[in-house]
């Protein structure tokens, strides 16, 4: 792996998202709008829940799982939990953001006929593939991270009590929001690239990469009903598998890079 | 002297899926190479001359290192094809896929940077290398921009720029003047002949034969994925030596062509359109001898005659010879 010309890569690959603000936009509109509409709900509420629908078993349920929560008062519990919720949508955010990019990078390129030059020069398969899926990575977990720092703002501001907003600083979510987002962003981006080197068809690596969505909203609805709590453990070793699997992934995509199919049969 | 390419049997095979039934499909074998063999000399420009399909740009992806040959053996600069990938890759300047091998959202000056990057060039060194392709090529004006606003002229001129960006003693082109016109067409060969002046080897494909008569030092001329005529291009045309070549233009019904290749004397003849016009090319040992027969064969089958004219041989005529076939029939295998 030569850094020169991984960092190459990476920096052309930027350059070209950045030049191209209408895909600027749509990588950082998305997490943006989490951003601002819970503050916005929560703020136009006056920061009451109101009836939180919970009836006291799914109430009990929350309490059992996490025993700090049980001097909550209800409204207190379901604004962590609402809170909790758009936090886990910042998990499934780096999912769903560089897919996009990351199902275009190879077939893209062949569309485009910019593959067969670039494959003449002394590029090695593993730095091209790792050098597309971080420039992939990069914008969506700034956008991740900048969205993430705007809920924090304003989750201050429409709390409805300091151990509310103790929740939502919660070490865990901040080990999370650091290590497991762009750990799950790559490994998004893997799959996307892996795709994308072996369908040769745009519209059907996106179709493909977008039903990686699905085992994340699984999780998110498995915890909104109160089946499990995401703590500390989970996000650690969530993270240690989500590299595992990366690591993993990025190395099957070499091998499955099948350069000359893509050269001779891709029209 | 040693070449400075050798090829030496190269085969490439293909294999192609072909659907024979709702859910199955067998394989095709697609025979792009046959077993090529040539040697490229330090110093020269060797033109790798014949219609489209017809293997040149196979050989050329080969000898990138783009693709593996199915059996044979190839050397670049003393580096082994296979074994010495990236060596090759670093001792070859090569234009691929005409002006489509660019990245349209950078400016021309990002493309170039960015492959002199790939090739570990030093910033300061790579900007000056840089610079002089710019200067060279009358890039000045329009380097800046970005890509998506040149005209197909100014990409391809900027295509070929970034073949010289590693400085490589090899360049290797491939149709390089195909969508140039005929001023900037003749720019570039100026710029390649020029480079050659500077001890640069240039392997340059194309199907001009004018090009590459005006160009090249040496050819070969490849028709089905076989070399069919090797050697300097005083040399192809000298095959002919003892052959005449007559051109007829007017309209041409099939039946007259075929009347006329059935002729005694006629060694080969291709018919091909140009312009809403026929032209027959007819190589005979004796043309003068069998001309009452062949304007008799014309005539006879409805043939409208515009003009018949002895002429000099040139490549194509060559080529006609070899293959009774023209430059402009595509001879992909579908």
């Amino acid at each position: 792996m030569n850094l020169t010309r991984l960092q190459t890569i990476i920096q052309r690959e930027l350059l070209e998202i950045r030049k191209n603000r209408l895909l600027l936009f749509t990588i950082f509109l998305p997490p943006l709008l989490l951003a601002f509409l819970p503050i916005g709900l929560f703020a136009a509420m006056g920061g009451q829940m109101g009836n939180t629908n919970m009836n006291a078993d799914q109430i009990a349920r929350y309490y059992s799982l996490s025993p700090a929560f049980k001097d909550f008062s209800p409204n207190e519990l379901m604004q962590l939990i609402v809170f909790q919720q758009f936090l886990v949508l910042y998990l499934v955010m780096p999912l769903i953001i560089p897919m996009t990019v990351a199902a275009f990078s190879i077939i893209g390129e062949k569309d485009a006929h910019s593959l067969e030059p670039l494959l003449a020069t002394p590029i090695r398969t593993g730095e091209l593939l790792l050098g597309k899926a971080i420039a992939a990575v990069v914008p969506a977990v700034l956008a991740t991270w900048l969205a993430y720092a705007i809920f924090i703002v304003g989750g201050r501001v429409v709390a409805l009590s300091d151990r509310v907003f103790a929740g939502l600083l919660n070490p865990m979510w901040l080990v999370a929001m650091i290590a497991l987002t762009p750990l799950l962003s790559l490994l998004s981006v893997s799959i996307g690239v892996m795709i994308s080197s072996r369908v040769n068809d745009t519209r059907v690596a996106q179709q493909i990469g977008g039903m990686l969505v699905i085992p994340a909203v699984v999780l998110g609805l498995a915890q909104t009903a109160g089946f499990i709590l995401l703590n500390a453990f989970t996000f650690i070793a969530g993270s240690l598998i989500v590299a595992l699997i990366d690591a993993g992934l990025l190395y099957l995509a070499t091998q499955v890079f099948q350069r000359e199919k893509i050269l001779t049969q891709w029209k | 002297m040693e070449p400075i390419i050798q090829v030496r049997d190269l085969t490439k095979v293909y294999q192609s899926k072909e659907r024979s039934g709702l859910l199955s499909s067998r394989v095709k074998n697609v025979d792009a190479l046959k077993g090529i063999t040539l040697d490229i000399f330090p110093g020269e420009v060797f033109g790798l001359l014949g219609p489209n399909g017809a293997g040149k740009t196979t050989l050329i992806k080969c000898l990138t290192t783009l693709l593996l040959p199915t059996r044979g053996a190839a050397w670049i600069n003393g580096y082994q094809l296979e074994r010495d990938e990236n060596a090759i890759r670093a001792s070859i300047g090569c234009m691929l896929m005409g002006d489509r091998g660019l990245y349209w959202k950078l400016t021309g000056r990002e493309n170039l940077d960015f492959f002199g990057a790939l090739y570990q060039i030093p910033p300061a060194p790579r900007k000056k290398q840089a610079d002089k392709i710019i200067e060279m090529l009358n890039l000045g004006d329009i380097v800046d921009r970005t890509v998506e606003t040149y005209s197909s002229g100014q990409k391809m001129k900027l295509a070929f720029g970034k073949a010289l960006i590693n400085d490589a003693p090899v360049l290797i082109l491939d149709e390089p003047t195909n969508t140039l016109d005929l001023p900037s067409a003749r720019e570039l060969r100026t710029v390649v002949h020029d480079l050659n002046e500077q001890g640069r080897t240039v392997v340059y494909t194309t199907h001009q034969m004018s090009e590459a008569e005006e160009l090249c030092d040496r050819g070969a001329s490849i028709d089905r994925g076989e070399v069919i005529a090797l050697g300097t291009i005083p040399e192809l045309k000298a095959s002919l030596n003892r052959e005449g070549v007559t051109k007829v233009e007017g309209v041409i019904p099939a039946t007259a062509f075929r009347a006329v290749r059935a002729l005694d004397g006629v060694a080969s003849a291709a018919l091909s359109s140009k312009d809403g016009a026929q032209e027959l090319v007819i190589v005979a040992p004796n043309p003068r001898a069998i001309l009452p027969q062949l304007i008799h064969a014309l005539m006879d089958n409805g043939a409208v005659l515009e003009q018949i004219s002895p002429t000099e041989v040139t490549l194509e005529d060559v080529f006609i010879a070899k293959t009774g076939r023209t430059l402009a029939e595509d001879t992909r295998v579908k």
